[in-house]
């Protein structure tokens, strides 16, 4: 016979029907398969193949039926289903609430993340056609990416590839009040702002052309939070004056709600809520600082014009930068690139929240498989029951009605339950970060999340009824349509389970593991400053003032030290060029510019830096006329090689432009450690230090260390600002330490909730394996008994059934191990000082999920062994 | 008896009759095939022989494998007394409701 591929599939046909009709029948319908297929083809024979069991189970369904049409009336319909499950039920409350609950954590996880997800990723921005609108940014050649000049950014909104832009520039004021000035937070913006975003103003209009201009009228739009808060939503502040940093602006329009801070965009290093919109005024500069590429300080968005695309807008901006390097040597090898200003706004959040979603998505799989199983055990424990039923004419629609039924009472409980963990999850989250997560705010659980939830508990509702039905369906069908109690075996149903679920419950406690040990790293990092109490006050409005109010600040008993800054310690937000007359470059190397940090005398003192090389300027040297200038490691690793950076000169055209042609020089004295103020998980940046005294700029931060760790400072220092200078606004001030919290939120966050979701998978496959083990256990409690009473070693039998548990285990953890292996490499932008296949990270999950599973599995184990071996006997 | 035949089920149960000792699925699937025309599916064939002898109108063995056909058994359908009542009754049935319908006839 052509036995070649004919009879391997013929044997696959058998083996694939063995379930249905048992192997005699099997193979008898493959053998006529192949005969019928011998003219028809594979396609048909395979075809054909698959329509037995569809079959098979309709025509079971419909010849119980026609028994129901001619049989029996009487407690028909749902209601009777209903009554009988809700029976059922009762009588077995332990299973119910068991299910439920498994079933409403895992379920409320994966509907809060969702939620989540759905909130800050699906949702689009409320902005005009969002997905057209991009941030800009001047990347270096080392691909750094930094914020646009002054003339790049001109003339990149300028471009015809986009429809509109807008140019801005963080800010921040005191409020003049009635009684007490506030610190508020907003943008220089230039004309058409709000245009190019796409979002109309509440009221009044956007600024015009020349009110930018230096000279003009002071005049000011209202962010629509702070509209509502100091002004009631009073329609009557149009036209009407407010005082920022003590001079009058006219408030010619107030900003429409639901703004995102785009200023976020120029200071990406604060965390969110501290960029409110409290209020907009014009950008002004001269004409000829428009004109420079030297000063990286603002950010722009453009709006790409219909039909222009991305990678068109991207060619045009490439071109112009190449242009403006041509011209312009500081400039060259600088690019401009374009980025979506909606991935800008959510930020690197996409990965941490589908990563979290992903894990959420894996815990329910477990909670799934847990409760699946519960039930189709429930099933083969009421096999005899059903048995009965159907002897007494019950149809199987029936009794797969009532199994649904049942299993939807459970699923509804437990969906209440998933709703109250989902708004207690949602809730937490949301007090957790109150804004390192943007949009965050805006997450709720509104019909869209429900819809996907309830759709999710419909399923399970159906799947858990229906499975165990199939299960008790095929065994009668298997066994000759006779009986489906007996001897169901369900330790295979056992051993898959508990595979299945230790091996999803790996790969989330890899990644528990992983991101606990990361952020364990980023806590670990050096944030190159020691004084961790000191505190830092923004102040606005002071003026010259805020000499006065340092001296006095100084004066007070709890202060040891005291300075004052332009930049906040923490941030970065003026970078700038410079040249090093004493290191010659060629026309390949990269324009030089680093973070310009300009402070006060006292500073480094004041956040416990020292220096590493050369000597800190004291006093008098920084408030002499001297020019003198302090450098981090970084730039000198970057900029200065091998060579001495003592003694160096540092020249600074911006300073020279803004303040003189001799004011441009200074001379390197000392090289203090790197402070990373961007945070611990970012790269180091080379800074310079200049004396504040040659930037009249004004300071307007003041850092003070306090002589004993911990003390309070905020209201003494608070005191003194009112009292000495009483225009000025004092922002709520924080500690470093706290502020260097503030940075670590967004990790701490994501490993806290993958923690969480390790925490709930991991306590999923204990209950799992022991109830699983449990049932095994007491399924072989006779054997248990003879072995004891035959004289066994209790550790034998100890171990022989602990065996059995343990290799669905084994594979499980191996199969786990092997995916986490493959998957975490998604998780490589979350991380911080470790690999994605960090060994410690994997070994360390999988001795949690060994030993837990461990002891889940021996706990019934053992109990079983302590059991009297004749009492077991007589039980059965 | 008030057991009725399906259309399907009458097809095939006259097929088994036709068959009379071949009547296992394959030639019963070709028996109905060369008759309609059209195709027929195997597991639709299976399923309904199996429904007809639950319902008594057919029997089944295994019968053992035919010479020369290298030593394949199979199930042999056979009808019962039952079968052909019903045969005749539900023919019966269909003449007297055919009895008078010119538009049918040629």
């Amino acid at each position: 016979m052509g036995d070649a591929p004919g009879g391997r599939r013929r044997r696959w046909a058998g083996r694939l029907l063995r379930p249905w009709v048992g192997r005699v029948e099997a193979e008898a319908i493959a053998r006529d398969l192949e005969e019928l297929a011998r003219q028809r083809g594979t396609a048909w024979f395979w075809r054909s193949l698959a329509a037995y069991p569809v079959r098979l189970i309709l025509d079971g369904i419909r010849a119980e039926g026609d028994t129901t049409a001619r049989g029996r009336g009487g407690m028909d319909g749902w209601s009777g289903d209903l009554r009988h499950a809700v029976r059922g039920l009762v009588r077995a409350p332990g299973f119910a609430l068991t299910a439920a609950a498994i079933l409403a954590c895992a379920l409320g996880a994966f509907t809060a993340l969702y939620g989540v997800v759905h909130g800050v990723l699906l949702e689009p921005l409320p902005y005009h056609r969002a997905e057209s609108l991009h941030a800009l940014w001047l990347e270096a050649p080392d691909g750094t990416r930094g914020r646009m000049t002054p003339g790049h950014a001109r003339a990149a909104t300028a471009l015809e590839a986009f429809d509109a832009g807008a140019i801005f520039q963080g800010a921040s004021a005191s409020l003049g009040g009635e009684s007490a000035s506030e610190f508020v937070r907003g943008g220089r913006v230039t004309p058409g702002y709000f245009a190019t975003l796409g979002i109309p103003l509440a009221l009044g209009r956007e600024f015009e052309a020349d009110e930018g201009d230096p000279g003009g009228a002071p005049v000011a739009i209202l962010g629509h939070g702070l509209w509502q808060r100091a002004f009631g939503g009073d329609p009557r502040v149009l036209g009407t004056f407010v005082e920022l940093d003590g001079r009058r602006h006219r408030v010619v329009g107030v900003a429409g709600p639901g703004l995102y801070p785009t200023t976020v965009l120029v200071s990406a290093e604060i965390p969110f809520t501290r960029t409110a919109q409290d209020y907009f005024v014009p950008l002004s500069f001269s004409s000829e600082f428009w004109g420079q590429h030297r000063s990286h300080i603002l950010g722009a968005v453009v709006r790409r014009a219909p039909g222009t695309s991305e990678d068109a807008a991207q060619e045009a901006l490439a071109a112009l930068g190449g242009a403006i390097g041509d011209a312009d040597p500081v400039a060259a090898g600088e690019t401009i690139v374009l980025t979506s200003l909606a991935d800008e706004i959510v930020g690197d959040v996409r990965s941490a929240l589908l990563l979290l979603l992903l894990m959420a998505a894996l815990v329910l799989t477990i909670a799934v498989v847990n409760v699946g199983a519960l039930f189709t055990l429930r099933a083969d424990d009421r096999a005899s029951e059903i048995d009965l039923r159907r002897t007494l004419g019950a149809p199987w629609s029936r009794i797969v009605r009532g199994l649904v039924t049942e299993s939807a009472m459970v699923v509804a409980l437990a969906a209440l339950g998933a709703l109250a963990v989902a708004r207690l999850m949602v809730g937490g989250m949301q007090r957790a970060v109150p804004y390192s997560i943007p949009r965050m705010d805006e997450v709720g659980l509104d019909a869209g999340v429900l819809a996907v939830g309830t759709a999710l508990a419909a399923l399970l509702a159906v799947g858990f009824g229906t499975a165990p039905a199939w299960r008790l369906f095929r065994r009668a069908h298997r066994s000759g349509n006779r009986t489906v109690a007996g001897s169901l075996r369900s330790t295979r149903l056992q051993g898959v389970v508990v595979a299945v679920q230790s091996a999803l419950g790996v790969v989330v406690l890899v990644g528990a593991v992983l991101l606990i040990r990361s952020f364990a790293a980023l806590r670990a990092v050096d944030p190159g400053f020691e004084a961790r109490d000191t505190w830092v006050f923004e102040v606005s409005g002071a003026g010259d003032g805020i000499d006065a109010v340092l001296e006095e600040v100084r004066g007070l008993a709890g202060v040891a030290s005291a300075a004052v800054t332009y930049d906040h310690p923490l941030e970065r937000n003026w970078v700038d060029g410079f040249r090093l007359p004493g290191v010659p470059t060629d026309d390949r190397s990269p324009p030089r510019s680093a973070s310009l940090r300009p402070v006060g005398d006292g500073y480094f003192d004041a956040i416990g830096v020292g220096a590493v090389d050369g000597e800190l300027p004291g006093a008098a040297v920084f408030s002499g006329a001297t020019r003198v200038a302090v450098v981090n490691e970084a730039f000198r690793d970057r900029f200065l090689g091998d060579r001495s950076p003592l003694g160096q000169v540092v020249e600074v055209p911006t300073a020279a432009r803004m303040f003189g042609e001799d004011a441009g020089e200074f001379v390197i004295t000392a090289v203090i450690e790197n402070v990373r103020f961007r945070g611990p998980g970012q790269e180091l940046e080379p800074a310079f230090y200049l004396p504040l005294r040659h930037f009249p700029a004004g300071a307007s931060t003041l850092v003070v260390r306090p002589r004993v760790a911990g003390a309070a400072l905020s209201g003494p220092v608070g005191d003194v600002v009112r009292r000495v200078a009483p225009g000025a606004a004092i922002r709520s001030a924080s500690r470093l330490s706290d502020l260097m919290d503030d940075l670590l939120a967004r990790p701490r966050f994501n490993m806290m909730l993958v923690t969480a979701l390790g925490v709930l998978g991991l306590a999923l496959c204990a209950l799992g394996t022991y109830g699983l083990t449990g049932r095994a256990v007491a399924n072989r409690r006779r054997e248990i008994g003879i072995r004891l009473a035959l004289g066994a070693p209790s550790g034998g039998v100890f171990r022989l059934v602990l065996g059995a548990a343990l290799r669905p285990l084994a594979a499980g953890v191996f199969v786990g191990l092997l995916v986490a292996w493959l998957g975490t490499g998604t998780l490589r932008s979350l991380l911080f000082g470790v690999g994605p296949g960090d060994p410690a990270s994997f070994a360390g999950a999988t001795t949690f999920m060994v030993v837990i599973a461990l002891a889940a599995a021996a706990l019934p184990t053992a109990r079983a062994l302590a059991a009297d071996p004749v009492r077991s006997l007589r039980s059965e | 008896m008030t057991d009725v035949l399906g259309g399907f089920e009458h097809r095939v149960l006259l097929a088994v009759l036709r068959l009379g000792s071949e009547s296992y699925s394959v030639p019963i699937v070709e028996e109905l095939e060369a008759v309609s025309g059209r195709s027929v599916s195997p597991s639709a064939v299976y399923v309904t022989l199996r429904r007809l002898e639950r319902r008594g109108l057919v029997t089944s063995t295994m019968a053992p494998p035919a010479p020369g056909e290298g030593g394949r058994e199979r199930r042999v359908f056979r009808i019962t007394d039952g079968g052909v009542t019903l045969l005749r009754d539900t023919r019966a049935d269909l003449d007297r409701l055919h009895e008078g319908l010119e538009v049918l006839d040629g």
